[in-house]
């Protein structure tokens, strides 16, 4: 992980390591919060996915880069545990917390699953079960995982709305009564109320606004920086990646054809097809600058 | 994509080739469109319009189809006003207007080959007969940067990329007079978008095609416009050339927009300025300046008095009460909050 351009930023982008994490194994945050081995994805016998090598850092944003049908979802949903449900035999390793995630039984994977990782999406309502309110939502959730009760669980409902700045009144709503960039807070919010240590963000800004979108970055960021939390953010736009990331890896047809620190990659992409990713990128205000 | 983009060339006024003037198009209670006026010249010319959800961006290009109806203003072709045509002279004017959509999957019929699709206009308004027709598909479909032997496929057997292509021939098959372009890329990978892009500033120069493009992309409507108009709650809030607009807003809702783009270039990220609240009930919008709930600059004028879309600078117009103060700087901070 490199700081190396941090001073030239103008966001708190360098990574914050381990000392802000509660719970992390060893001193330091050496160890990566989620390390990927010889991943393979097949649908049959057509492997989609092969990743040798994958680590999310402890407090780390790590960038997965790539367009359509490059793999980088169903990466996601295999450290999820996710992939066997949409058809997908998955071998390899990966590792959390001292265990390999694909040894696990099932129901200690949905423990890991609702606790340790959350996952949001692009369409945020469309993950929401649409005739609970958003309250019972986060009620039901917080019960499975560990809530002693009713009263406590609303609690930490509330405390999470405040922590992404949304008013607890919204815990009244039911999931199509807000708008796409409020969704996407509560997705947010059920990840820090489960106190989840590494969020899996999949496009999670590609369906909002362009301010909305600035709203939601600037919230990712800080989970980051102020909680430790280590995040896996998944996007095409090249331009959002460079924006949030410490690291990225670009995925083509399955595989990582080229990992480095953001602003590396960015600025010197050694692979062709990361080239061709990066002057494809349509940028704004190359004649006047701006500000 | 370097390079080429068009340039802003001081225009002799000559008389628009399409006009909006006042457009107000109701819903119910909302007005997604409320006195919008927009001149598009003669082709070669890109106009931009951009605005995010709910700005009523759409809805504006939808009435200048004649899809949506218009509750007042009218849209003039050629100095004609259109919103009473019937009949052969509506076909007439939907033939010289064509319009492109963002996902070109709910507008090709799956049951139908590239070649019918494309073909289709010319059939319709008798423009030619079935070898001439086919003739003119194959120089279309080459035209765009398809095979001929892509006439023979249906639609789910192309990708995304060449499906937008196949509807850009189709749009371009009538020889209309003005093109719209809503969100023509949104739904692409960034690779495929930035082909389609070329392929529209391409075809703009040889067919001399005037256009309007929708876009809540910047990005995208700087590659392919001369002139852009910024949307926010069914209003105009600012108008110019595409360059000076983005490189320095007026209106502090196109500075918060301008600076919420992610850039890919170190040297070009800034400080986000993020807007406080959500867009209001397009239902009941605030009075006075209908951005002021969100302004980080507004002041007491601004939540009593509409500010009307005024030339700021000769070429620019700003609906923003302290259009100055922001485009000289003064207030750069607080607007940086």
């Amino acid at each position: 992980m490199s700081a190396v351009f941090g001073s030239e930023d103008p966001g708190p982008r360098s990574p914050t390591g381990g000392d802000l994490d509660p719970g992390g194994p060893g001193a330091g945050g050496s160890m990566p919060a989620v390390e990927v081995r010889d991943l393979s994805i097949a649908f049959g016998s057509r492997e989609v996915v092969h990743l040798e090598h994958l680590e999310i850092g402890e407090g780390e944003i790590l960038g997965l880069a790539g367009e359509s049908g490059s793999g980088k979802s169903m990466t996601a949903l295999a450290i999820l545990g996710l992939a066997p449900t949409v058809g997908a035999t998955v071998r390899g390793a990966i590792r959390f917390e001292g265990r390999d995630l694909l040894e696990l039984s099932p129901r200690e994977l949905r423990d890991v699953r609702g606790r340790r990782i959350a996952m949001i999406f692009q369409s945020p309502v469309a993950s929401f079960n649409p005739v609970f309110r958003v309250g019972d939502l986060f009620v039901r959730s917080l019960l499975l995982h560990g809530a002693p009760n009713r009263r406590e669980a609303r609690a930490r409902a509330e405390e999470a709305l405040r922590g992404v700045l949304l008013a607890p009144d919204l815990l009244g709503r039911y999931p199509h009564q807000l708008s796409g960039g409020q969704a996407q807070r509560v997705a947010i919010a059920l990840a820090l109320a489960l106190r989840s240590r590494v969020l899996l963000a999949d496009e999670p800004t590609s369906a909002l606004d362009v301010t909305v979108q600035a709203e939601i970055l600037q919230l990712i960021r800080a989970l980051r920086d102020e909680r430790g939390m280590s995040v896996l953010f998944i996007s095409h736009d090249l331009a959002v990646v460079a924006e949030l990331c410490d690291r990225i890896a670009v995925m083509r047809e399955g595989r990582i054809v080229e990992e480095g620190p953001a602003d590396d990659v960015l600025r010197a992409p050694r692979h062709e097809y990361t080239r061709a990713l990066v002057a494809a990128v349509p940028k704004v205000g190359r004649v006047g600058g701006g500000s | 994509m370097s390079g080429g983009s068009p340039s802003v060339s001081a225009r002799a006024p000559e008389s628009p080739l399409l006009e909006v003037r006042d457009l107000v198009v109701r819903f119910g209670p909302v007005r997604a469109v409320d006195g919008v006026s927009l001149a598009l010249p003669p082709g070669p010319f890109g106009l931009g319009l951009v605005g995010e959800s709910g700005s009523g961006k759409t809805t504006l290009a939808r009435a200048v189809m004649r899809l949506v109806p218009a509750s007042g203003g009218e849209i003039l072709l050629q100095g004609t006003p259109v919103s009473h045509l019937r009949g052969r002279e509506l076909n007439r004017y939907r033939k010289a207007v064509q319009i492109v959509f963002q996902d070109p999957d709910t507008t090709l019929d799956p049951r139908v080959r590239i070649g019918g699709a494309v073909g289709e206009g010319l059939r319709v308004h008798r423009i030619a007969d079935r070898t001439d027709a086919a003739r003119r598909v194959m120089r279309l479909l080459e035209e765009v940067g398809l095979e001929a032997e892509h006439a023979r496929r249906f639609p789910h057997q192309l990708s995304g990329g060449q499906r937008q292509r196949v509807a850009i021939a189709r749009a371009l098959a009538v020889e209309p007079r003005v093109l719209v372009l809503d969100e023509p890329t949104s739904a692409l990978d960034v690779t495929v978008q930035a082909r389609i892009l070329e392929l529209i500033r391409r075809l703009r120069d040889s067919h001399a095609l005037a256009y309007l493009l929708v876009s809540h992309n910047l990005a995208v409507v700087e590659e392919l416009c001369e002139e852009t108009s910024v949307m926010y709650l069914g209003r105009i809030v600012e108008r110019g050339p595409t360059t000076a607009l983005l490189s320095a807003p007026a209106h502090p809702y196109t500075v918060a927009l301008r600076s919420a783009v992610p850039e890919i270039e170190l040297h070009a990220r800034r400080r986000r300025i993020v807007l406080p609240g959500t867009p209001p009930d397009p239902a009941r919008p605030p009075a006075g300046c209908r951005f002021h709930p969100r302004c980080p600059v507004a002041v007491d004028l601004c939540r009593t008095q509409v500010p009307p879309l005024r030339e700021v600078v000769p070429g620019r117009a700003v609906a923003c009460h302290r259009a100055e103060e922001v485009l000289n700087g003064k207030i750069q901070s607080e607007l940086e909050g």
